[in-house]
């Protein structure tokens, strides 16, 4: 070794004599700082004016270097270079003829700040858990966090917002272990900037109670975004300015805190643009607290508006503003406190036109209407969440309260007929939930749970001039409708149960009652001519007052044996159900045993991929909606009533599902096969007139089915920095409608492929292409009658980013959708819009030129088709758009 | 990489060689200092370790990091699953103390190409850090030199502009792409001396290749490259033999090593880290030491493909 050592010293001495021989040029000299100490072991360059290196030394305990200069090159396109950590960096031309170059360094504290930092897309994987590395997906364009998910192989974000993880929708959106927004995500993927995140984890097999982990199974799928140490320290926020032609505004407020110890994501926002922010309210995720006992009664009523297949941006006239505040605390003691607060404001517009043809033997009943709509929802939402999350117990109190109201306002022309009508609602619930679990002793473990909820919707549809007098007013002339309905719930929920996490079969019972209490109230008034209020003859008023209560019993039974995973649960359910309504001389008590069995299993077969299966069947009965027996006009052209007992709905469904990963490859696939049947012992038979249609719910052996295959596959491929995918269904299924007396069984039939893909080309420019083609098919058993139907629909959309300097960006994208259909005219869409970005980098502000719709597309048609319903609607859409706006990072 | 499988079997003379390789270490002693590490880079360390297997190379995500005189190589998949199981281990026996006793061990393996080693340039020294048991030793190497023919070629890797160079070391031929505008002369594993940081490395028979991952600065952050505080100082020689003695009876050595009051162990885990690149899973009791077996007897004529094929050692 000190040989080897001391031959290079030698050799190094020697060499200038050998250089000189040989008749090469070198330059030579000594690094020194300011103050005269030599600069050892720093790289000097010697670099081509190509900034190409041609070679290099590394200078000596005395800071000397020797450079043997390459034969060809000219003096004058050569330089040397040192960029040496703790000093300046240092350029110095070679004069032609200079041999000596004794360089002073300056010393300077190391600076990293010039040093970019960048990555290659990767995901890494610790046992269930997938780490995507979020920098090394993100691009220049991009701003959010939704942004660069949307990038990532086997990640999925539909327009909704919602998140699926290989086709699996996520349980969870965790910022940093702490489920800050619930199922309400969306404004955090909108919101959080992707530079603040450093690893977005997807955590498969996913249990939320730590006192549960490695104690029962899971299928859920859940997001945690790891938050990067730098930027937990601070408050950070943006403030967004955006005003546009024709009279265009959008302004948005927030402020970000993620620490360890109290997070939040408080947002205001106001726009005129057509940006849609009650969705930034949808509950996304499987997993709310707020499951409730029985879920909410539909709506009664309905004011018919349509919507058309396009981005809601497309087409919502808005006015609308909504606050959005999140806040969490976690105590000292273990114990989390949270509140998440919404509010929405907005009034829009809509104008639409539709055509409906229903085709019934030997008939085709149609209607033509025209509508003008102007809505006013308003919304406010608290829900204020304590929770405890601990390894030996959980505990979580959620309490929810929720005020709604919206009017609707519409006039229309059916047929021929022109009239005002207006839909006023009104909701107020709450919920509050419970749930303890502790621990015991012996590793067993309690489940105790309490929901208690109250949900009220009453609603009035409102019609002038009177409408179809001949089936409301025996053909008298009337001036108005006034419908009113309610079904205000109260529900209560207990249930204990007891787990038995060890063996090989690990055992849980639970034990559920729960009670629901409604009353359907409903009013059908005609306003005479003469003013007079008088009640809609043919029918009472409804005043329905139902109880149910269940009390269930169930063994949940898991077994974890090597690859293997099983689930069987086998609930037994005793419910007892009272509907009276003295009008209508209505008493029914039923009682009844329900059995909904259920099994599951998943096979690993290798670390990643598994095979899973599942089977259910299901008993239910129907709700208080099936069952009144007095009209209600539940749209304008609809009166409904029933004249059936109870629902009885038996149903049995399997799914065949096979998952596949790699995250080294960034290869994710998924295939699954789905089938349902269900049998019910009532069906809804409508009388259908081109006015009117009446609908009852009557004793008919009802059977439907439908079966469906898809598969889905996405992989990063690296030699084109390219994220691909491709997804492909086919969905088929069997129903029945019963219509003018006539029993009409359906075959319905869609296929569908979708494939995206998101690359750059020539290191600048991006592109982006996610297509989707579809293909319906309704076929009638009786097709003497009825002709096949058939749509055929392709929507495809493709962008173009282009960044020619840093802090700039544009982009340009298109959206064409085409729709042929048998019989009618094609129809042929395409969008253009483009989009400019400035970022000054000492302001810290984003400046955005956005410029939609600009070919000022402002109609739409669209067909769609349901069984025996064909539909063709146009609507007006938002046309040319031009909005600036300013984002300064606060 | 397991402690804790209740074997009891003496062998007092493998003792004796674990032994007396502490008492020749003569206690712990630094030269060098610790300094902050200013910066990261991760790679992707794909390795056919098995000729007779080029399908299933080894892939491991390692980790350098980068200060201004010295640099810290590690197998940063077994650094990332350990702590994770560190820290739940921590928050069980918080829990319930006793119950589960388990200690996990940071460096599961010292097989060719994911050592864990420091590289100090500047006072030509390169030291591996390798574990017998709980106890860290300190093993100085060779410090590498090479001749790096500087190529003419360039592209971008990430972003990064980058240089092609190469090198022979270690009876293979390297060819390396380092970005001058990083201004650190290190790289993966032991390949070094660029006037910039090597992202990528790949040697001439492609069974050994560095893949660029990450390059992240890590001001604010504190790490420091610093030896293990208690780490033991032993000669390749010294360390090889106690290895051997302790691989052929690991019972004994363990036994030796372990904790008071680790006698009354309900459970053990153990945990295989997979050659897919971090693939963690725990297994508890006889799957344990199946697995383990299994991986002994694969691992025994599985490395026929070193990094280094010409070591001599000393």
């Amino acid at each position: 070794m000190y040989r080897l050592i001391l031959f290079v010293i030698c050799s190094a001495l020697w060499m200038p004599v050998l250089v000189a021989n040989a008749q090469q040029r070198k330059v030579e000299g000594v690094l020194k700082t300011m103050d005269g100490k030599a600069v050892a072991h720093a790289s000097v360059m010697l670099k081509h004016s190509s900034n190409r290196i041609i070679t290099f030394k590394t200078s000596d305990v005395e800071g000397k270097f020797q450079l043997v200069l390459p034969d060809t090159a000219s003096w004058s396109s050569l330089f040397i270079e040192i960029n040496h950590l703790g000093y300046s960096k240092i350029n110095k031309p070679l004069e032609e003829g200079r041999l000596r170059y004794d360089i002073l360094l300056e010393e300077q504290p190391i600076n990293l700040e010039e040093v970019a930092v960048r990555s290659r897309p990767h995901i890494d994987s610790y046992g269930d858990t997938l780490s995507y590395d979020v920098g090394s997906f993100a691009r220049e364009e991009d701003r959010t966090i939704g942004d660069v998910l949307k990038r990532m192989p086997g990640m999925e974000v539909s327009e909704s917002g919602q998140i699926k993880y290989n086709n699996q929708a996520i349980s969870n959106f965790y910022v940093d272990g702490d489920d800050l927004l619930d199922d309400k995500y969306a404004i955090g993927t909108k919101t959080i900037p992707h530079a603040m995140v450093q690893k977005l984890e997807v955590m498969q097999n996913h249990q939320p109670l730590k006192v549960l982990r490695n104690k029962s199974l899971s299928e859920n799928v859940a997001i945690n975004l790891v938050i990067k140490d730098e930027a937990k320290l601070k408050m950070t926020g943006q403030l967004k300015l955006g005003a546009g032609l024709p009279h265009q505004y959008d302004v948005e407020l927030n402020s970000i805190l993620f620490n360890k110890k109290y997070k939040m994501l408080n947002v205001a926002k106001g726009n005129n643009i057509g940006n849609d922010l009650s969705s930034d309210f949808a509950s996304l995720g499987l997993g709310s607290v707020f499951v409730g006992a029985t879920g909410q009664p539909s709506p009664l009523l309905s004011a018919g508006v349509g919507a058309p297949s396009l981005p809601k941006s497309r087409y919502y006239l808005n006015n609308s503003g909504a606050l959005n505040a999140n806040n969490l605390v976690n105590l000292s003691s273990g114990l989390q406190l949270k509140s998440n607060i919404q509010a929405y404001i907005d009034r829009n517009e809509q104008e639409a036109s539709h055509r409906t043809e229903v085709f019934a033997t030997g008939d085709t009943i149609r209607f033509q209407e025209y509508q003008g709509i102007i809505q006013d929802p308003f919304l406010t939402e608290l829900t204020l969440n304590a929770q405890s999350n601990k390894d030996t117990y959980y505990f979580n109190n959620g309490l929810k309260i929720n005020y709604s109201r919206e009017t609707g306002k519409a006039s229309l022309l059916s047929n021929t007929e022109d009239f005002s009508q207006r839909l006023k609602t009104r909701v107020r619930d709450f919920s509050n939930d419970m749930r303890y679990v502790p621990e015991l002793k012996n590793g067993h473990i309690i489940n105790l749970s309490w929901q208690l909820s109250y949900y009220s919707r009453p609603q009035t549809l409102s019609i002038s001039p009177g409408l179809n007098a001949d089936v409301l007013n025996e053909g008298r002339e009337f001036t108005a409708i006034e419908q009113y309905a309610e079904v205000p719930t109260w529900s209560n929920r207990v249930s204990a149960g007891y787990q038995l996490p060890k063996g090989k079969i690990r055992q849980s019972y639970n034990l559920t009652s729960s009670t629901e209490y409604q009353q359907l109230q409903s009013a059908l008034r005609l306003v005479q001519l003469d003013q007079a209020v008088t009640p809609y003859l043919d029918s009472n008023d409804n005043d329905l007052r139902w109880r149910k209560n269940q009390l269930s019993l169930s063994g949940n039974y898991e077994l974890k044996q090597g690859r293997v995973e099983a689930n069987l649960s086998l609930p037994l359910t005793w419910q007892d159900i009272r509907y009276e309504d003295t009008a209508f001389d209505l008493d029914v008590h039923r009682s009844r045993l329900l059995i909904s069995p259920s099994f599951r299993t998943k096979i690993m077969t290798t670390a990643g991929d598994y095979l899973s299966f599942n089977y259910r069947y299901g008993e239910q009965t129907g709700n208080i909606g099936g069952i009144y027996r007095g009209a209600i006009l539940t749209g304008y052209r609809t009166l409904r009533a029933n004249d059936a007992a109870l629902q009885e709905t038996r149903g049995h469904s399997g799914a065949l599902h096979y998952n596949f990963q790699r995250s080294i490859s960034m290869l994710f696939m998924n295939a699954g096969i789905t089938y349902n049947k269900s049998m019910a012992n009532t069906i809804a038979s409508s009388v259908m007139t081109d006015h009117i249609s009446q609908t009852v719910l009557i004793p008919f052996e009802n059977n439907v089915s439908s079966f469906g295959a898809s598969a889905g596959i996405s992989k990063y491929i690296f030699a084109l920095g390219a994220t691909a995918g491709l997804k492909g269904s086919w969905f088929t299924s069997r129903t029945n409608q019963f219509l003018n007396g006539e029993s009409l069984p359906f075959h319905n039939i869609t296929w569908a492929l979708s494939p995206v893909i998101e690359t750059r080309l020539w290191r600048k420019v991006s592109v982006n292409y996610e297509g989707t083609g579809t293909w319906m098919v309704s076929r009638s058993a009786r097709e003497s009658i009825l002709k096949d139907r058939q749509i055929q629909r392709y929507d495809q959309s493709l962008s173009l980013s282009y960044s020619p300097k840093a802090h700039l960006f544009l982009r340009l994208a298109g959206r064409h959708q085409y729709v042929t259909q048998s019989d009618m005219e094609n129809l042929n869409y395409f969008f253009m819009d483009a989009k400019a970005r400035y970022t000054l980098k000492k302001w810290r502000t984003d400046f955005d030129l956005d410029l939609t719709n600009l070919a000022n597309v402002k109609q739409y048609e669209t067909f769609s088709l349901t069984a025996n319903q064909f539909s063709h609607s146009q609507y007006h859409l938002r046309g040319r758009m031009l909005v600036l706006k300013a984002t300064f990072n606060l | 990489m397991i402690n804790g499988i209740d074997i009891m079997e003496k062998c007092n003379l493998i003792l004796w060689a674990v032994a007396l390789v502490a008492f020749v270490g003569k206690g712990t002693a630094n030269a060098q200092t610790a300094e902050v590490a200013l910066a990261s880079i991760d790679y992707e360390l794909i390795h056919v370790n098995d000729t007779n297997n080029r399908d299933e190379p080894v892939k491991r995500n390692m980790r350098v990091y980068l200060g201004q005189e010295s640099s810290h190589y590690v197998d940063q998949s077994a650094a990332e699953a350990f702590e994770k199981i560190e820290e739940r281990m921590r928050e069980m026996n918080l829990q319930r103390s006793g119950s589960v006793s388990s200690i996990s061990i940071r460096r599961p393996s010292s097989r060719s190409g994911m050592e864990d080693l420091y590289l100090y340039p500047t006072d030509k020294k390169l030291i591996m850090i390798d574990q017998i048991s709980t106890t860290e030793y300190l093993i100085e190497q060779d410090f590498p030199e090479l001749e790096w023919i500087i190529g003419d070629e360039t592209k971008e890797i990430a972003g990064y502009s980058v240089q092609q160079a190469s090198a022979d070391f270690g009876g293979r031929h390297y060819t390396v792409w380092f970005a001058p505008d990083l201004p650190f002369s290190f790289g993966p594993w032991k390949l070094h001396g660029l006037p910039g940081l090597i992202l990528e490395a790949a040697d001439k028979s492609g069974d050994v290749q560095f893949v660029f991952k990450d390059f992240g600065r890590l001001e604010g952050v504190g790490r420091q490259i610093v030896l293990p505080e208690k780490g033991v100082k032993a000669s390749p020689a010294q360390f090889a033999r106690a290895k051997t003695a302790f691989d052929n009876n690991p019972a004994a050595g363990r036994q030796s090593n372990a904790p008071a009051g680790s006698g009354t162990v309900t459970s053990q885990q153990i945990v295989i880290i997979d050659n897919g690149g971090g693939n963690r899973r725990t297994l508890t009791g006889d799957e344990a030491r199946e697995e383990l077996d299994r991986r002994k007897l694969q691992n025994a004529d599985a490395n026929n493909n070193p990094l280094e094929i010409n070591v001599s050692k000393k």
